[in-house]
Formats: C-alpha cells, sequence, structure tokens
C-alpha cells in the first residue's frame, strides 16, 4: 500500500538521512516506527504524507507517487504530526474548513469522538491546551476513514483517561483496507495495538517484522543473577534482577517487551539482525 | 484487562474467555462478541482477537455458524475446565511447588491454608 523505494533525502547537502531506503507498508496492519530521537521517524512520515520529498527515488501510495501531490494522493492519507499549529478559529469552524477535503469524513464520527474525549465543539482552538488540541486532531484524522493514517508520537500530551480513549478508537479504526503507521517513544501506551515493528536507525532498517514473527523467534527471560556471556543476545538489569532476550526454543509465542527489545536492537545490531534476516 | 508479562496477549485472552464461561459469564449457545467489538473493550488489535478466535475455534469452544456468527460451543465449561487445568499444571503449578519446597511448607499446613481460604470465598 506504502511502497519507499531507493529513497534519499537530507536536510542539508552535506548529510544525508536516507540514503537507497527502501520499505513496504501493507494495509490492514498497525505499524510501530521505533527510533532514538533524530533517527528520521518524523522524516519518514513526511515524506509518505507528500510534505517533503525525496532527493531521489520515490514514495507511492497505492500507485500514486507522491511527488504527484495530486486530489487522490492527498484525499486518502492524513498525517497527525507531533508538532502543529492550528489556526485561530472554533472546532466547528475548522472542520467546515477542512473536512471538505476528505471524501470519506464523517461529521457524526466526529462528533463521537470529540465526545469520548470529553471535548466541546464550541471551543476555539487556540484557547485549548496541547493535549486538548492533540484530542481534536486526533477525532480529526480518525473521521477523515482515510486508508493511511500517520501518527506521529499520538499520546504525547494525552492525559490517562484519553490514552485509554485512544486505543479503543484505533481498535475501531483499524480495518483491513487501512494502514497506521504510528511512531512513539512510550512504548507501553500502544503496544497491544501494534501488528508489526519497524525499528529504524539514519537509514538503517535494524527491524522490520511483525510481532508474531519475532515472538516465534525470540522469549524475554528474568534472571535473578547476571547471565553468563552468551546466555542471552541481550539482557539489562531490571526491576528484580535482570531481563535477558534468548532464542524462543518453544512452540509457544510469548509476549514481547517492546522496551527491552528496543534497547537490545540498538546495542547488538549484528545480532538481531543475524536472527531477523529474511530466510532465517 | 491487565495483562501479563509473560504469555502472548492472543492466548491470555483465550485463557480469559475460559475463565468467562467457566463463571458462566458467556454460556453454550451465546453468540460471541464481534471481533471488532472486543479490540475495543479490551484496546488490542482486532487482528489479535481474529487470532483468539481461531484458537477457540480449533479448541471446538466457539463454533463458527455460517452466515450468523460465531457461538460459545457445546459442552464448552467442560472444555473450557479442561483447558485452563492443563494450563494451570503446566504453568502456574511448577512455580508454587518450588516456593512450596523453597519454604518447606508441610502438606497440611497447605490444606489447613487452602480451607481458609474456601471458607472465606463462601462468606462473600
Amino acid at each position: 500500500m506504502v511502497e519507499i523505494n531507493d529513497l534519499s533525502f537530507g536536510y542539508t547537502r552535506k548529510e544525508n538521512l536516507y540514503q537507497q531506503f527502501s520499505i513496504y507498508f501493507k494495509s490492514g496492519q498497525i505499524y510501530g516506527l521505533l527510533g532514538q530521537n533524530g533517527s528520521g521517524k518524523s522524516t519518514l512520515m513526511k515524506i509518505i504524507a507528500g510534505l517533503i520529498y525525496p532527493d531521489s527515488g520515490n514514495c507511492v501510495v497505492d500507485g500514486i507517487d507522491s511527488k504527484e501531490r495530486n486530489y487522490n494522493y492527498l484525499h486518502n492519507l492524513y498525517i497527525i504530526p507531533e508538532e502543529f499549529d492550528l489556526p485561530d478559529m472554533t472546532i466547528a469552524s475548522y472542520v467546515r474548513i477542512y473536512a471538505p477535503f476528505y471524501d470519506a469524513f464523517s461529521k457524526d464520527q466526529f462528533a463521537t469522538y470529540l465526545k469520548e474525549f470529553d471535548i466541546s465543539p464550541e471551543e476555539k482552538l487556540h484557547k485549548l491546551s496541547y493535549g486538548n488540541k492533540k484530542k481534536v486532531l486526533l477525532s480529526f484524522g480518525l473521521a477523515t476513514n482515510v486508508r493511511v493514517l500517520l501518527l506521529d508520537e499520538p499520546t504525547n500530551g494525552l492525559d490517562i483517561p484519553s490514552k485509554k480513549t485512544l486505543r479503543q478508537l484505533i481498535a475501531a479504526a483499524a480495518t483491513p483496507e487501512r494502514c497506521f503507521i504510528i511512531s512513539t517513544h512510550q512504548v507501553h501506551d500502544l503496544e497491544n495495538l501494534l501488528d508489526h515493528l519497524v525499528v529504524i536507525s539514519k537509514n538503517k532498517l535494524l527491524l522490520n517484522e511483525s510481532i508474531s514473527t519475532i515472538a516465534q523467534k525470540i522469549s524475554f527471560v528474568p534472571f535473578s543473577s547476571r547471565p553468563a556471556e552468551n546466555e542471552t543476545l541481550y539482557y539489562e538489569k531490571s526491576f528484580t534482577g535482570h531481563i535477558g532476550i534468548v532464542a524462543n526454543k518453544s512452540n509457544e509465542e510469548g509476549k514481547i517487551n517492546l522496551e527491552v527489545l528496543f534497547n537490545g536492537i540498538i546495542a547488538q545490531q549484528a545480532k538481531f539482525n543475524q536472527l531477523f534476516k529474511p530466510n532465517n | 484487562m491487565d495483562f501479563r508479562e509473560t504469555q502472548a496477549i492472543y492466548l491470555q485472552i483465550v485463557e480469559w474467555i475460559c475463565e468467562q464461561i467457566i463463571l458462566e459469564v458467556w454460556h453454550s449457545g451465546d453468540k460471541i462478541p464481534s471481533v471488532r467489538e472486543l479490540a475495543v473493550e479490551l484496546e488490542v488489535n482486532p487482528n489479535t482477537i481474529a487470532r483468539t478466535y481461531e484458537q477457540l475455534q480449533s479448541m471446538d469452544l466457539v463454533v463458527n455458524k455460517r452466515g450468523i456468527g460465531l457461538f460459545v460451543a457445546d459442552h464448552s465449561k467442560d472444555k473450557a475446565t479442561k483447558y485452563l487445568k492443563k494450563q494451570f499444571i503446566e504453568k502456574n503449578l511448577p512455580q508454587m511447588f518450588n516456593y512450596i519446597k523453597l519454604l518447606d511448607i508441610s502438606m497440611e499446613e497447605l490444606n489447613e491454608l487452602y480451607h481458609t481460604f474456601t471458607n472465606k470465598q463462601q462468606k462473600r
């Protein structure tokens, strides 16, 4: 559904953030896009959204190149950036102006979502806090019913009950026709919603695997004392001792500890690369 | 629902549904919630619930009536009990035995504790 082919991009001529980078996102999946600060997550999302253009290579959504930047490309895609500016107007005016860009926008859904987030449509956007603005944008984005929804740090600024609401709204909105790409540092906020993990680090694709394949290949085990050399792929200190990542020798899938997995992949790139290589 | 750290979520939901059946919240013959309904309730990916339902179908706990939906199968309580018992004996009991051995708790003491526990539950 979203195809990135041989992408090269840099904000300056000296430094390329992406070089010959390719990845494919399928429909019917919720992708978790993880990476350290400055690893290029937001840039990748902006490229998919057509907000910035590749220096070379391309990004194709449903057969249309992002460079076309036409109606067919844009009406089926929505991005909720981490940083945003909203115009000085009421929520109702905002919807009147911006909703017509999206064919499948549902005013009923938008009203329901706002209500779930406990926000009145009469409110003025400039008077809202960052978190409440975010809730308006999330409600708007979900109500567009676009096929590609890009969420950059969607739980940032949300209070505890709204994170629960967001999880429920995403669970209700994820259909086989749609593709969600969610970047997040708050791994626990949305972990049970993800189908697939993508870990990037400045042009390198450190992991691109479904949650179930990951769980078939590795498991997370507690150690009461420090694990021996070669006993684990990676380990770190935990509350009760140590937690390590080991090869999963059983036929059963366990639960993935995203935080430990992320740290492991960053620290032991070669080992994880070997393990998750295609055909392995 | 709070998910534990160790087991895949779709399997934890299988166990949760077995508990619902044993506790007679879900009965044989009941239509079960749609994939999306349960995904929203438990705040998980709908594909996870789809996997849970596949697993339940393969365990004959849930049957697919073509065109109408999924229903809790006949004799579901027996089947759910058998499944959870097997899980408990294989996964939880060894851990408990480890502690019982470590702390040197006698079977008599355990028996007494168990009686106190069940009495308390009955009074509720």
